[in-house]
């Protein structure tokens, strides 16, 4: 039971880490027309990876993408980020569905 | 921020090219309106977003707003028709600076941002929905 517990953490985790990158996705697609606006991008994977082999507090940090930006000072990019968003609704839907298999395993290992 | 917060960020973006798809529609619809000598001409307007900053543990950012409407040249465009009732002394008449080419491809920007933008709002409610799906 320990061990669905600990995966029910991982994946609570990992939802929180998806659901900043839609947030920061959002944010740069509604931004791609803003002078000067630079893109962000939300890293957390290698974190709760180190934190899952190694023990200790996994983090999820936002950080500027770096690309080279446009003549009004923007780098956005449209594709990239469309690409990106739709990945990311994939791993969404990956993790929320693998929640709901963890849950069920802990329900029945209670209701025996 | 609310619980779903990307729902609201690709919200301010539909707002943000709702009024710049607006400050298009009144360039175009004034692009003609000349003016009797020393009365003030419309001056061209342009809506300049800005990102709006997060609130709180926010460094991700809460969407984007209209920073400023930057407004176009005072003095208008003089064009000779001296036979026009609204020419000046040297048959000029004062129109707007509007430029109707410049105009239409900020209407195809405004409407492909307005798109992506309503397609951000699809696709945050798709990946709610996954989340409120989730049970035992």
């Amino acid at each position: 039971m320990a061990d669905a517990i600990e995966a029910i953490n991982v994946l609570n985790f990992a939802l929180d880490g998806i659901q900043q990158r839609q947030q920061v996705i959002a944010n740069n697609i509604t931004n791609e027309n803003t002078p000067d606006y630079q893109a962000k991008v939300v890293t957390f994977e290698t974190s709760l990876a180190d934190a899952v082999a190694n023990g200790g507090t996994a983090v999820a940090t936002v950080t500027p993408e770096g690309l080279p930006s446009g003549t009004n000072g923007n780098n956005v990019s449209l594709p990239a980020e469309l690409a990106l968003e739709t990945q990311t609704n994939l791993e969404n839907q990956s993790v929320a569905n693998s929640l709901s298999s963890e849950f069920a395993t802990l329900s029945t290992a209670v209701s025996g | 921020m609310s619980m779903f917060p990307s729902i609201n960020i690709a919200g301010t973006g539909l707002e943000v090219d709702q009024t710049w798809i607006d400050a298009i529609g009144g360039n175009v619809a004034n692009a003609q309106d000349a003016v009797t000598p020393g009365q003030p001409v419309y001056r061209d307007e342009e809506v300049v977003a800005a990102a709006s900053p997060g609130s709180g543990s926010g460094s991700v950012g809460a969407g984007v707003k209209v920073g400023s409407i930057a407004l176009g040249s005072a003095q208008g465009i003089l064009t000779y028709d001296p036979g026009n009732p609204l020419a000046n002394k040297a048959g000029d008449v004062t129109y707007p600076e509007v430029n109707i080419g410049h105009e239409m491809t900020s209407l195809v920007e405004a409407q492909v941002s307005y798109e992506v933008d309503s397609k951000v709002l699809q696709n945050s409610d798709t990946a709610y929905q996954a989340i409120l799906a989730i049970k035992p």
